[in-house]
């Protein structure tokens, strides 16, 4: 068990002012028997309008708008996380969704002719489910290369399959379409962990009824250094801003997330 | 009803400008077409340069044939009453069915004046027709007062419009002004206050500066 | 009938005067056609409309009750009725919209069946549309044009009259409607069914909308005026797909829909018709299984019979659809609007033999049918001489309280004598559609 402080901070700065500016943001760690949250302070850009709502995946969502022109937005959110690794989340709501492949995670021949391989090479199939997904993470981190700006937010499985290089984004995306294939439900998660940088993206797998995190990334089980944002089937549904807006500018982002221990 | 949008509102006053444009310059290609005939082959210069549009022109008849009737000339007849179907086509639920189907016969009617090129008149006329036909029946089935004042207000607009670039008299012009003020109050637009009184005290200068009349006029609505 | 054969030339120019088209693009550019009207009308005798009337008001409260259970409790799937599978790989399966209940329960509120006669007088059911079904406005106005030219027709023979349609659209959006105006939202003019969304605003009394003229504002949807008060929207009949309408839930770069507006009706705060996600129920591969879901949530048989279909998911059906694919039709489950639509005959072996190896790839992607040997209808010609040919009735089922069958319905025939494809965007005509009320 640790206690975490966490600190999310973006702001975006457009070339041009734009106005008829919609929002969704998708900020807001949820308490659940993994985590207990506490926000301290959460800072929106001054709204036309604000509402909640909760998306089909147990998501906060936190919509609003800005009518009148503009040229900067801004969020922040700030708060602390008492992480236990040893207890896991339990299903709640509906897994089918989780067990079928998306745009970005559909498998395509070369996928399925890999996922044939990784089976003929062992006895897969009588393996406790467990053993399957622990079996596949390390087959994605073995394959890939990390390399960052060789992919993007659209980049699919077969396209990171492909290349065999990339982001957290395309390791936890090329896992998901594996265990799906495998018949095991896995959803995509963005987070934070421990240090400064970027929030960072991993998989959790159902095993048995509860959900167990994968990072394939740094090849490990998620540990007490990682507070979860959002969940669902893949990167489109766990977007953390997600705006629309009229004007045809160029914008720079700005993403700051620090997450420290508390002693 | 009687709930209108900011692009409806805009749909309903170019509406207005444009029937009110293919109106008036029909009346006035008459005219022209009737001087052009026997007396001066190159009034349709003077006719482009008072409206300030390119003379593209090569003679009288291509005049005749190309400022009514050619759908890819942007001045033309023709192309100002195309705009003015496609703002009526999108505000059918305002001004009904039967309403639209007047300009709809108007263009009609253009496509057979074009195919009679020596005589085109006659049929130019029921487009015209059409045209006051539309105009009545929005007068008589559209409930809504404020719907038909701002069609109104967009008609006044562009007739004042046309009457300064003709250099018209200042009794036309007061007339049409004074009604021009009546439905834009009606309206509820949004108008720019400056340039509607700087207009009227143009108008009452001893020698009025059309150019400037116009430039307050193009201000006044503010969509 | 006769006598108004001999005014088709009225009808026709009444048509051009209220400028009745539908839009097609072709090469990239929009065009705007007449949709080619036909005087001679298809008719339903009065008892057999009975059974139609019966059959599809079953048909569509099962399937009513198939969307609430899909996106509820799931006990179909529990019950192994339908393969889970054929719901959850399908593209109309939309997750967003899991656990919500729209207004009243109603998901069709307005359901387009498509059926076709064959040559042993049975109906078939051969599509089930139940997303934004579009057609109703063209016998609707055909019929008020073919009164005025042929008065006598309607004096003589005993028509229900279809004008009506415009009443049980607006009652059908007043049922569901959460308090404040109905609004149709179009994508705008240069949509093929531009003609119907304005018509049928004009003849509902609702407000035409735009995307542009719609905002979102806390948990409420409004219809911004130009003098910027606003008003709030109970009910929205959009004829924009679920894919477009909400660049914040689904495509992003739509540019036609509402920001927000699929959160307010995840609240309860406005009615969309028809529901999204509807498209789970009117996919080609659920059609099959359409008999099996009426029996399950009505414990009756369906009244109504499909099109003997196969699904190259199972084995059997593979095994027949590999043997006879030269005597079938394939549909690409996918595809809409006539497209992805393959007659096997129509194919070369070596053609043939392509679409074997697309089937085996992926089997969930096609279904099969036999060719239904359709009642041909007359039809007049560019001569005026009457001619045969293939021709389907578009039904249209309003929902509110209860399923309520249009008296009349859209006849499309193919133009072309060697075509079964009567669409408008593959340049099919239409007819009127007459239930006799004697």
């Amino acid at each position: 068990m640790k206690k975490l402080s966490f600190r999310y901070e973006t702001e975006y700065q457009f070339s041009l002012p734009v106005s008829k500016h919609f929002y969704t943001l998708k900020i807001v760690p949820e308490t659940t028997k993994r985590q207990v949250i506490k926000v301290d302070c959460l800072e929106i850009a001054k709204s036309s309008s604000q509402t909640r709502s909760r998306d089909v995946y147990g998501n906060e969502m936190i919509m609003g708008s800005i009518l009148e022109p503009h040229d900067k937005f801004s969020f922040l959110i700030e708060g602390t996380a008492q992480v236990n690794q040893a207890v896991f989340e339990e299903n709640e709501g509906f897994l089918s969704a989780y067990r079928y492949p998306t745009e970005l995670t559909k498998p395509t021949k070369e996928l399925e002719q890999w996922f044939q391989q990784l089976l003929e090479r062992t006895s897969f199939r009588q393996w406790e489910p467990g053993e399957q997904a622990d079996y596949l993470y390390h087959q994605v981190y073995d394959y890939m290369e990390y390399v960052p700006g060789v992919t993007t937010v659209e980049t699919t499985a077969g396209q990171v399959f492909q290349k065999g290089q990339g982001v957290c984004q395309d390791y936890t995306h090329l896992l998901l379409c594996l265990l799906r294939m495998a018949g095991l439900p896995g959803r995509y998660i963005v987070g934070m962990m421990l240090g400064e940088g970027y929030s960072h993206a991993w998989a959790e797998v159902n095993i048995n009824g509860v959900w167990v995190g994968i990072d394939p990334t740094n090849d490990k089980y998620v540990d007490d250094n990682y507070i979860k944002i959002s969940q669902g089937r893949d990167y489109k549904d766990c977007i953390v801003c997600k705006g629309h807006f009229m004007g045809q500018v160029v914008q720079k982002q700005e993403i700051v997330v620090k997450v420290e221990e508390i002693t | 009803m009687g709930i209108i949008s900011l692009e409806k509102a805009d749909n309903l006053y170019w509406l207005g400008r444009y029937s009110e444009r293919v109106y008036t310059t029909s009346h006035r290609y008459f005219t022209s077409f009737d001087i052009m005939l026997d007396q001066n082959e190159e009034y349709y210069m003077r006719y482009c340069e008072a409206l300030n549009i390119p003379d593209i022109y090569v003679d009288s008849k291509d005049f005749v044939q190309r400022y009514a009737f050619d759908t890819e000339n942007t001045d033309s007849i023709i192309s100002n009453l195309y705009r003015a179907y496609d703002n009526a086509l999108v505000v059918r639920d305002y001004i009904s069915s039967e309403s639209l189907a007047y300009i709809q016969m108007a263009i009609y009617e253009m496509k057979k004046a074009k195919a009679n090129i020596d005589a085109p008149l006659i049929a130019m006329q029921r487009s015209v027709d059409n045209i006051l036909a539309c105009w009545g029946c929005i007068d008589d089935v559209v409930y809504d007062v404020v719907i038909r004042n701002i069609i109104k207000y967009g008609r006044r607009q562009e007739r004042l419009d046309l009457l300064l670039r003709l250099r018209g008299s200042r009794t036309d012009l007061k007339r049409i002004f004074s009604e021009l003020e009546f439905y834009l109050y009606r309206s509820n637009l949004k108008f720019n206050r400056c340039a509607f009184l700087e207009l009227a005290l143009i108008l009452e200068q001893d020698i009025i500066d059309y150019p400037k009349a116009l430039d307050c006029l193009e201000k006044i609505v503010v969509l | 009938m006769q006598e108004l054969n001999k005014h088709v030339n009225d009808v026709n120019s009444l048509l051009a005067r209220y400028g009745v088209r539908f839009g097609i693009y072709k090469n990239n550019t929009f065009k705007e056609q007449l949709f080619p009207f036909d005087t001679i009308a298809r008719v339903i005798k009065n008892e057999e409309f009975a059974y139609l009337d019966k059959g599809l008001s079953q048909r569509v409260t099962a399937l009513n009750l198939f969307l609430a259970d899909i996106y509820g409790e799931k006990n179909i799937l529990k019950d192994k009725v339908i393969p889970e599978d054929f719901v959850y790989s399908s593209s109309g399966y939309t997750p967003e919209c899991e656990g919500i209940q729209p207004p009243k329960s109603v998901y069709s509120h307005i359901s387009g069946i498509d059926l076709v006669q064959g040559k042993d007088q049975n109906w078939y059911v051969l599509e089930d549309n139940l997303r934004i079904p579009s057609g109703a406005s063209y016998p609707m106005i055909a019929r008020s044009l073919c009164r005025k030219a042929s008065p006598s027709t309607f004096k003589s023979n005993h028509i229900y009259d279809n004008r009506n349609y415009a009443e049980m659209l607006k009652t059908t959006m007043d049922y569901v409607n959460t308090g404040g105006i109905n609004v149709i939202l179009t994508p705008g003019r240069f949509n093929a069914a531009y003609f119907e969304h304005s018509y049928l605003a004009e003849q509902t009394n609702s407000i035409l909308a735009t995307g542009n003229d719609l905002v979102v504002e806390g948990d409420y949807l409004y219809y911004v005026e130009y003098g910027g008060t606003k008003e709030k929207v109970g009910a929205v009949y959009r004829r924009i797909s679920d894919e477009y309408l909400d660049p914040m839930t689904f495509c992003e770069e739509s540019l036609i829909g509402v920001p927000h507006i699929f959160d307010v009706y995840r609240k309860g705060n406005v009615a969309l018709i028809n529901a999204p996600g509807n498209g789970v129920a009117d996919d080609k591969g659920i059609y099959y299984f359409v008999p099996k879901i009426i029996k399950y949530y009505l414990g009756e048989e369906a009244i109504l019979h499909n099109a003997p279909t196969y699904l190259p998911f199972y084995e059997d059906d593979m095994k027949y659809v590999m043997e006879n694919l030269s005597k079938l039709v394939i549909k690409d489950v996918a595809e809409a609007g006539g497209y992805g639509v393959v007659f096997g005959d129509s194919l070369t072996q070596e053609e043939l033999e392509d679409f074997r190896q697309a089937i085996i790839a992926e089997p969930r992607r096609f279904i099969a049918q036999e060719v239904v040997d359709f009642l041909d209808l007359d039809v007049l010609d560019e001569n005026g001489a009457v001619v045969q040919r293939k021709a389907d009735l578009r039904a249209f089922v309003l929902s509110s309280d209860k399923a309520r069958v249009w008296k009349s319905g859209l006849t499309r025939f193919s133009r072309n004598p060697d075509s079964a494809i009567v669409n408008s965007s593959q340049g099919g005509g239409f007819k009127d559609t007459w239930v006799l009320s004697l």
